[in-house]
């Protein structure tokens, strides 16, 4: 069973399954992806793409897309309107106030265990309020260990130790965790 | 304030294309794009003759007719001060393509934004650079005062007045800015066959060997150089980002070094025969990847270059990086953590890079980009984007890359106009 995942880059997808991984535990799917590069191209190729997911085999399809300066209830119908008429069983449209990175702000013992240190960096209270959580992160990581934050290396990694009960703080993470449930649901019924 | 400046600005008159070519720089990132040919590996050895500059000049009385005089002017920006540079350079093309500064007259102008101070001074920027820590280097080189006699005679006969304190300080914060601006360029590393397998060092004076090698050899000197630092830091970290918990390039990269020996003779007159004893270091590296040892030479090019690439990024005393073409022999995934550690850090190195690649574009924002073109009488022009459009094409370009598509594409499908 496979869930198709379309974001804008590909530490996206790293995050994105990584974290369902954890929600699906003990069972297991394979992911498929489409990464746009950017959210325009991501708006036009959307539903072409979750079309092609569902052409491949993707069950479900997750679309993760930035909020930035849109407007979040219209940007949800718009790309919900993409993905429904895929005919995948479920959908869900995740969109990070400003970045994905703000998801992983939510665990110090996360960062700390990707990056193998001890002291967890001081996080901040709300993440999601940060206007720029991948430079924020980058630079926590750089003062406190030394080490070099690259996205496209260590997103993957902490979302691979994240404390998923963490992310019950986070307002734009809330629609995973009932598409995680549909998903379950529609595993154990083979 | 950040004591190290950025380049803000750099003029180049009769450099090559560069007829008359200013470019206002990105304080973090700037793209060059354009056709072949254009002008953009010119504008960035433009650039590197204020790296030239202020490491002094080269000695070539011989070349003197084969040199061509060319004028750049520079303005350097930090918080509270600002240096303007108007210069003369004569320079020779060597048989690599690179420029050698015969000679040059430099005008500054100091200023400082906090006090509203100015300074005008013709102080060359390698006397500027000079470092306290080896002073031999600079009292032992007569050329050195020969070659800016201009400065050292005027300062004698006191028609060239002190710089005072405040001024020095901002003169040696530009020198160090333009002794850190290093150059990437993907010609460097082709064909790693042609790599050496070791090299030699001097046991005493590393310098001299190091002025001898180049190319694959010299960064792998660099790699070394950092290895047997006192502080591993900067080594370490390149380690962990090429290595397995990283972006996986190599396993890992150990430098052996063989004490060798060699006997040099020389015949005095009168016939006594002199023996000298010289103790050298042979450098081996090894790479390791999954069970293998592998030479530099048996290395990919994409893996040379790449680690090159990363090696240069990282490199804590690179205040400027000039990277041309980052996008050859790279596969797009490790391209993208290429870009991203570039991005990363264009918050502590200027980054200048040049590119042919719309993967490259789609990383970048419109504000980073700026198009280069050649026109046959203006030579090379550079104009940032937004300044090639009216603003309701900007404002056009903003909506395609909010609903449609990326800057790559638009790029591609002509809406940066500068395809035929």
């Amino acid at each position: 069973m496979n869930a198709g995942i379309i974001a804008e880059d590909d530490s996206d997808v790293a995050v994105v399954s990584a974290i369902t991984l954890k929600l699906l535990r003990p069972h297991d799917i394979g992911f498929k992806k489409f990464v746009s590069g950017g959210c325009g191209k991501l708006r036009r190729k959307c539903a072409a793409w979750a079309r092609n997911l569902v052409e491949r085999g993707c069950l479900w399809i997750i679309v993760v897309h930035d909020l930035d300066e849109n407007d979040e209830q219209q940007l949800r119908e718009e790309l919900t309107a993409c993905v429904v008429p895929s005919g995948a069983e479920a959908t869900v449209v995740l969109i990070p106030r400003r970045e994905i990175e703000a998801w992983l702000l939510y665990d110090a013992r996360a960062i700390a265990t990707a990056f193998r240190q001890r002291p967890h960096l001081p996080l901040p209270g709300n993440p999601e309020i940060l206007l720029d959580p991948k430079k924020h992160l980058s630079e926590l990581v750089w003062r406190r260990y030394r080490k070099v934050y690259l996205n496209t290396l260590h997103n993957g990694l902490i979302a691979q130790h994240i404390n998923v009960a963490l992310l019950r703080r986070s307002a734009s993470f809330a629609p995973h965790f009932l598409f995680a449930r549909q998903v379950t649901a529609r595993i154990r019924r083979g | 304030m950040p004591e190290t400046p950025v380049l803000k600005r750099i003029v180049l008159e009769n450099y090559r294309s560069c007829l008359r070519t200013k470019i206002d720089l990105h304080p973090k990132l700037s793209v060059l794009i354009g056709p072949n040919g254009s002008g953009k590996t010119n504008i960035l050895q433009g650039i590197m003759l204020l790296h030239q500059l202020a490491h002094g000049q080269g000695h070539g009385a011989g070349l003197r007719r084969l040199t061509a005089t060319s004028r750049v002017k520079a303005a350097f920006h930090s918080k509270n001060s600002t240096a303007d540079l108007r210069a003369s350079v004569d320079t020779y093309t060597n048989e690599t393509n690179n420029d050698i500064v015969l000679q040059s007259h430099q005008k500054w102008l100091l200023g400082t934004t906090s006090r509203h101070q100015t300074f005008s001074s013709e102080m060359p920027l390698a006397v500027a650079g000079f470092d306290p820590a080896r002073p031999h280097r600079f009292y032992t080189s007569q050329l050195e005062m020969y070659q800016y006699r201009h400065y050292y005679l005027g300062r004698l006969r006191g028609t060239m007045p002190p710089t005072p304190e405040w001024g020095q300080r901002i003169f040696a914060n530009v020198a160090k800015y333009c002794q850190g601006i290093r150059y990437y360029g993907a010609s460097q590393f082709t064909n790693p066959g042609s790599c050496p397998t070791s090299f030699e060092l001097e046991r005493e004076g590393l310098q001299r060997s190091l002025r001898r090698i180049r190319g694959h050899a010299k960064i792998l000197y660099e790699m070394y150089s950092a290895s047997r630092a006192q502080s591993r830091q900067q080594y370490d970290q390149f380690i962990e980002i090429v290595g397995p918990k990283g972006l996986r390039l190599i396993d890992g990269l150990t430098f052996r070094d063989v004490k060798t020996s060699s006997t040099e003779y020389s015949v005095r007159v009168g016939g006594k025969v002199e023996s000298r004893k010289r103790d050298n270091l042979l450098i081996v590296p090894q790479f390791k990847i999954g069970r293998q040892t592998l030479s530099p030479n048996q290395l990919s090019e994409g893996t040379f270059k790449t680690l090159a690439l990363i090696f240069h990024v990282i490199t804590e005393n690179c205040t400027a990086l000039l990277i041309e073409e980052p996008e050859v022999c790279v596969h797009q995934g490790l391209l993208a953590s290429i870009l991203e550690l570039i991005k990363s850090y264009s918050n502590r190195t200027q980054m200048i890079l040049s590119t042919h690649s719309d993967y490259v574009l789609d990383k970048v924002e419109p504000e980073n980009v700026y198009r280069v073109t050649l026109t046959k009488p203006e030579g090379t022009i550079v104009r940032h984007i937004k300044n090639t459009m009216t603003s309701k094409e900007f404002a056009a370009l903003r909506q395609y890359l909010e609903r449609e598509g990326n800057l790559g594409d638009y790029w591609r499908e002509g809406g940066l106009g500068d395809r035929s």
